[in-house]
């Protein structure tokens, strides 16, 4: 199964790529949050709950405007390029609220999810950019920690790509450490080393999904 | 000036990683940790070859670089998923100068996954657009 962190970057992609998929697959994405929280309701009749048990009505607003471009774009209404900002911001908001709320650790322990650190990540780039690397490397290490929770990650991501025969899983979290490494020694990364360091970090987690649900 | 194409690529491609070996090979191996020029230098002509490899399989596909490497480097990460999944190996090469603190081994480490990007491109490549496996496999 993949993960709501490998479902959105999905949806990224497909607004680069394949414009029309995208808000479906963040729909999906905020969906599967939902699911995680509660696997036997409907996803829209659970937040609406939730933001009433959680006195929180962001809870079902920014669910409701993901549901409603997701609506646009079946009618075959476009979205513009502002839309889709505020889509994926709103996305960000209700998984980072669910976190809060309900927690994303073992037994509920309040512990921001993989696509919460994402999302901060991300943020961080575009306002306290030399914060941006070690929050992506964190959000690559408790991807690795949900499969491994007692192996340091380095060691665990060489053990998987030697298990699955696979370079890209050792190779992409390397450079994200790479990245951070560099932060740390105060050398600044460019926009096409975020790209691409962004880009590394979510084939990672797609290989994790997919090898490991 | 003959015209770019996807052959002319190639041909620079190949170039550049026989000057890159030549040069590889004249590093003393017993001071390679603290040759850093020698090194960086040997890394930027690893990550043109690269970009010109790319370039190849850009222009066999009928588009026409523009000479920005940004370019190329999102075409692989839309049209060759396969082969940008190790696109951190050259990444990291073409940062390699302005990393004086990095070592030997990561630049083993880089080029040795270099080499298995350059062997899933290949397969991507017609025929006689491909690279010789001799020409890269010293990366390895």
């Amino acid at each position: 199964m993949e993960s709501v962190a490998t479902l959105m970057a999905q949806a990224r992609r497909a607004h680069e790529q394949e414009r029309e998929k995208a808000p479906a697959l963040l729909l999906k994405a905020v969906q599967q949050r939902v699911r995680e929280i509660c696997p036997e309701e409907d996803p829209w009749d659970a937040v609406r709950r939730m933001a009433k048990d959680q006195g929180d009505s962001a809870i079902r607003s920014t669910y409701g405007y993901v549901q409603s471009i997701a609506n646009d774009q079946q009618r075959n209404l476009p979205y513009d390029d502002e839309s889709w900002e505020t889509n994926t911001d709103m996305a960000d908001i209700l998984i980072e609220t669910l976190d809060k709320c309900y927690g994303n650790g073992p037994r509920g322990l309040q512990m921001e999810s993989v696509a919460t650190l994402l999302a901060k990540a991300r943020r961080a780039h575009e306002q306290e950019r030399e914060k941006a690397p070690a929050l992506l490397l964190k959000a690559v290490q408790q991807r690795v920690r949900e499969i491994c929770p007692d192996e340091d990650p380095w060691d665990a991501v060489q053990r998987m790509a030697q298990e699955k025969d696979d370079l890209a899983i050792d190779g992409a979290y390397w450079y994200v450490m790479s990245i951070e490494n560099d932060q740390q020694r105060n050398l600044p990364y460019d926009d096409e080393s975020w790209e691409i360091n962004t880009d590394m970090a979510d084939i990672l987690i797609e290989k994790l999904d997919g090898y490991y649900g | 000036m003959a015209e770019a194409s996807p052959e002319s690529y190639r041909q620079c491609a190949l170039a550049r990683l026989a000057r890159a070996e030549e040069q590889y090979r004249a590093i003393n191996p017993e001071t390679r940790a603290t040759a850093f020029c020698e090194m960086a230098q040997v890394a930027s002509l690893i990550w043109d070859a690269v970009i010109d490899a790319v370039a190849v399989a850009y222009m066999a596909g009928g588009s026409t670089p523009s000479g920005n490497s940004t370019e190329l480097s999102r075409y692989a990460k839309r049209g060759l998923p396969e082969v940008y999944q190790y696109w951190y190996a050259p990444a990291r090469l073409h940062n390699f100068q302005h990393r004086p603190y990095m070592n030997s081994g990561a630049f083993d480490f880089s080029s040795r996954r270099t080499a298995v990007l350059l062997t899933q491109l290949n397969r991507h490549l017609p025929e006689p657009l491909r690279l010789p496996a001799d020409s890269f496999g010293w990366l390895s």
